[in-house]
């Protein structure tokens, strides 16, 4: 046996104890075990190593460009403790730290085992410690290689796979929940060009559109964003993310209500990214709320009708009754008496006509009971509540007085007041409903009975009503708005003023050009 | 002496024509002598300075005070007057209750046939007559 072999066999615990020690100097035992037993077999391996080497040749085994490091018999044992640590998640650089202080472990055994006084044991000590220097050389070269090897590529190529697969799983998931959201949503680039869509958005642009179709497809042109190109300009410009109520027209499908957002998209410095708009059906319940408001205003032309009605009926009451007093007050044969006779007739038919309308408008007189008149308001402005845009402010004192009135129709009048003070302010705005207490002398200008009333106002900022309109704004058939939209018939007023008159009331306007209109009316209050 | 023994009937409606059409019926009648009056306060007033009618015709539909309410106030001060409405809305739910509950005698409705109102009035004189001496 060599005598550095025997040197380094009969040391062993010196150098596990050794190495221990510098391991714990330099802080390593945080990763490694601290007993003593445990770096044995790292001491032995490495003993075997050199034992290995110096059976091969005693010269000092040194490095060359060519060397197959990897299969060299002296470095397996670092090949496979790279493996090892490597596997247990030890980095290289904390790995070959510690083997240095395992190499000046071994030098430390070979320079104090061999007094450098002597000169025949220079001569050893300097020949011993770089026979040990090449092992722990080739030792390191090979554990580096291994590290390095192609193993730890694909590994690594293993790992960007599976986190790949994880990123597409993940892509994919949202894809599916962006594809399926009932509510479109766009992504626009700075142009207003369509970057991204989801099926529900693409179904607005192309009714034949598949889930997922333009995802895929990745189309080279971008579509242009077909709607709302003032309002999408205008958010670039401000950043203000309002909601707007927009009338979509389909090529050949029912036009449908969209509740548009929009919404900034950045990236991490902030610039501009893009656009989000995103687009909630509010079709049903704006057909429902135009329905209701075609309701509301069928049922107060039939209260109108039943006003023309009882006046047509009372007339006739008059003349039939004249007609059969001058026939009963005439001899037979008198000219005229044939004359009426056919009167009587004609005025039967008009009798039946009467009385067919009153069946028909039956409740067109108001039902009058002391009511509070605060309930009536908020009823009659629920509506309001669906437009998002329109703040509704109230003042009505808490000693405001209970008004003698049928509820179902000032509710009637106070819903038309509202939705043409709405109607006013597409864009949005305040409407001011208020009411006070008043008193009223005899011979005032609104013709009202001496007594106590409410006053009511419904006040919006709109655009107002010019002075030679508002005398005419109360004439049935007169309307501001699109003649017979769906908006309004011009009868709104006029129903509004009939049902007011009819309780003893009066309405008038008050309006200045851009600056809105209040309407204002006065109903009896229930304790005179 | 004839004019002392003239049945006053109280004719309200808000409608001038109705009110001489009723007039114009009346006349004929020998006994009758009608009063009327355009709105229920007016009336309210001319019983008070009148003192009882044996008969009131009222129209239902009137602006301020209606029929109804004005029935209601002229049964209060004057129980015996027998209390007639002449309404285009005679099967309306608030007259039939009015009816039901013994507020209305009768109700004639718009437009009359001229026999029939009479007879009404011929009617409620009857059962005026006959109050007066049950009590």
């Amino acid at each position: 046996m060599h005598a550095l072999d025997v040197l380094l066999k009969e040391n062993e615990t010196w150098l596990m104890r050794r190495i221990r020690d510098y391991a714990l100097e330099r802080d390593y035992t945080r990763y490694t075990s601290t007993l003593e037993e445990a770096w044995r077999v790292s001491v032995v391996g490495l003993t075997d190593s050199i034992a290995a080497a110096l059976a091969i040749s005693e010269e000092p085994w040194e490095l060359g460009p060519d060397d197959n490091f990897i299969t060299d018999p002296v470095a397996a044992f670092g090949v496979l403790e790279a493996q090892k640590h490597r596997s247990r998640g030890i980095t290289l650089e904390m790995f070959m730290g510690l083997m240095k202080y395992y190499r000046q472990g071994y030098l430390d055994l070979v320079r104090l085992s061999f007094p450098p006084l002597q000169e025949y044991a220079l001569e050893d000590s300097a020949r011993y410690a770089r026979f040990v220097e090449r092992v722990f050389d080739r030792i390191e070269i090979a554990f580096c290689a291994e590290w390095s090897r192609s193993e730890t590529v694909n590994s690594a190529v293993d790992e960007l796979q599976a986190a790949n697969r994880q990123m597409t799983n993940e892509k994919n998931k949202f894809l599916t929940i962006f594809e399926s959201l009932p509510i479109a949503v766009f992504v626009l680039d700075d142009q207003r060009r369509i970057v991204h869509m989801n099926h529900a958005g693409a179904q607005m642009i192309n009714p034949c559109a598949t889930s997922g179709g333009h995802y895929y497809s990745c189309p080279e042109e971008r579509i242009p964003f077909p709607w709302l190109a003032d309002e999408l300009s205008q958010f670039r410009e401000t950043g203000d993310e309002k909601e707007y109520e927009y009338r979509i027209s389909q090529d050949g499908r029912d036009d449908c209500w969209v509740l548009a957002r929009f919404r900034p998209m950045q990236d991490i410095s902030f610039k501009f990214a893009g656009t989000l708009v995103i687009f909630k059906d509010i079709t049903e319940r704006k057909m429902a709320e135009e329905m209701r408001m075609k309701m509301s205003r069928l049922e107060s032309i039939g209260i109108l009708a039943a006003g023309i009605a009882h006046d047509y009926n009372n007339l006739l009451s008059a003349i039939v009754c004249d007609v059969s007093l001058a026939k009963r007050r005439m001899k037979k044969d008198d000219l005229a008496y044939q004359d009426l006779v056919d009167a009587e007739e004609s005025m039967q038919q008009a009798i039946e006509l009467s009385n067919r309308f009153l069946t028909f408008s039956k409740g067109g007189d108001p039902f009058r009971r002391p009511t509070g008149i605060s309930r009536i308001i908020k009823e009659s402005s629920a509506f309001l509540a669906a437009h998002p845009r329109i703040v509704l402010k109230e003042e009505i004192p808490d000693d405001i007085r209970q008004v003698l009135v049928d509820e179902r129709q000032i509710l009637l009048a106070l819903r038309n007041l509202f939705a043409n003070a709405q109607e006013a302010m597409p864009d949005g705005g305040t409407i001011t409903v208020s009411a006070k207490n008043r008193e009223v002398g005899s011979g005032n200008h609104l013709n009202l009975a001496a007594g106590k009333y409410v006053e009511i106002s419904v006040a919006d900022q709109g655009v107002g009503i010019s002075i030679d309109i508002q005398a005419k704004i109360f004439d049935p058939y007169f309307t501001t708005k699109e003649l017979w939209s769906q908006k309004g018939m011009g009868m709104g007023l006029a129903i509004c003023q009939s049902l007011i008159r009819k309780h003893g009331g009066q309405i008038m306007v008050e309006s200045e050009t851009s600056k809105g209109t209040a309407m204002r009316f006065y109903l009896p209050a229930a304790d005179q | 002496m004839n004019d002392v023994c003239k049945i006053l009937i109280l004719c309200v409606d808000d409608e001038k024509c109705v009110l001489r059409s009723l007039e114009r019926l009346f006349i004929d009648q020998d006994n009758y002598e009608v009063v009327t009056a355009l709105s229920a306060s007016e009336a309210l007033e001319i019983l008070e300075h009148q003192g009882a009618f044996k008969v009131v015709i009222s129209d239902y539909r009137m602006p301020v005070m209606n029929g109804l309410e004005f029935l209601k106030a002229v049964k209060e001060r004057w129980p015996e007057t027998v209390r007639l409405v002449l309404s285009g809305y005679a099967d309306s739910a608030e007259i039939q209750d009015a009816l039901n509950n013994g507020l209305i005698y009768k109700v004639v409705t718009k437009p009359w046939n001229i026999d029939e109102l009479l007879a009404t009035v011929a009617s409620a004189l009857e059962y005026y007559d006959l109050q007066r001496n049950n009590s």
